[in-house]
């Protein structure tokens, strides 16, 4: 029996273009976005990427994202930047995982203010003890830093629990139509 | 029908508890009494470049109070409230190299300038600190 020789694309063109477009999304809203006290659309976005294009594709746009943003605000340090790449993936891995087969919003909507808590106490670890260097405040730091968890838990809670249907459904849509193509 | 209810009760709610953590992160602060606080300006090593002895009462806003008492006092909204960039002879450069650091009775302050709550005989201190990265 003759070898099948013919190997196998993993990505297309089309996948990466779509990929570095869904990034550059992403690091626009932060962007435009910045000015808000820890309120964006990143959880909600990446959780959106999550459910639609699966954990490895989500991984490359959290991937891009992180070196981008950590480039234009200075904090590209193997450290912090591994952290924040950690606390980021721990969302994707949730949905692609324990939330596979779950479509409710309100379930989604639960779990992506879980996933913003966790990356706030990923990122207690590289900030308190090493970026800021307060060892020796650290129950303060984690007490003060509570209310901004809450903020963005909420930040991504809202928008999935509003807009997570439709864009779904929307983008489900659109990756048919381009996979067509 | 039920669910889009529930949706529409949950956004609600979120949206409340979203405004009362911001007005208690963002409007919180200032001094809960009547009394004085000692104010420092300090140099890289420490030196003592001002420093004043400045009455309060309560309400009164840690950021207003040392513009009225200090000289070339600059703030910039960061979006989590005001940020000192300068304070008589201590600048911000634009590369960040050194900032100015608050510290609130010796220690690190938890909150920025418009956020912190202080007392009658604290000290605090405007500090250039130079910025060292991480390796």
């Amino acid at each position: 029996m003759k070898a099948d020789t013919k190997r196998k694309v993993v990505w297309t063109a089309m996948d990466i273009v779509l990929m570095a477009l869904l990034a550059a999304i992403l690091m626009l809203q932060k962007e435009l976005m910045s000015a808000l006290p820890n309120i964006s659309l990143t959880v909600f976005l990446i959780l959106l990427y999550a459910k639609c294009l699966g954990l490895g594709r989500t991984a490359v746009i959290v991937t891009v994202y992180l070196l981008l943003d950590s480039v234009i605000w200075g904090s590209l340090n193997p450290i912090f930047t591994t952290a924040q790449w950690i606390g980021w993936m721990l969302g994707p891995l949730l949905y692609c995982t324990v939330f596979r087969k779950t479509e409710d919003n309100i379930v989604l909507a639960c779990a992506s203010a879980l996933a913003a808590f966790l990356y706030c106490w990923v990122m207690i670890v590289p900030t308190a003890l090493i970026y800021t260097d307060q060892i020796g405040t650290l129950g303060a730091y984690i007490l003060a830093d509570i209310p901004w968890e809450i903020v963005l838990a909420i930040s991504g809670f809202i928008p999935t629990l509003l807009l997570y249907e439709l864009l779904s459904r929307l983008m489900r849509k659109l990756l048919r139509q381009m996979r067509q193509i | 029908m039920k669910n889009k209810k529930l949706t529409i009760i949950l956004a609600v709610v979120a949206v409340v508890v979203l405004g009362c953590v911001l007005w208690f992160i963002l409007g919180g602060g200032g001094a809960k009494d009547d009394g004085h606080i000692t104010v420092t300006v300090q140099d890289k090593d420490g030196k003592i470049l001002a420093e004043k002895k400045i009455g309060y009462k309560e309400g009164d806003k840690l950021a207003d109070l040392v513009e009225k008492n200090f000289k070339n006092v600059k703030y910039e909204d960061s979006g989590y409230g005001p940020m000192i960039m300068e304070i008589e002879s201590l600048t911000t450069p634009a590369d960040w190299s050194s900032y100015i650091s608050i510290l609130y009775n010796g220690e690190y302050a938890q909150v920025g300038i418009g956020q912190l709550e202080f007392k009658d005989g604290d000290k605090i201190d405007f500090v250039d600190t130079v910025y060292i990265p991480t390796p």
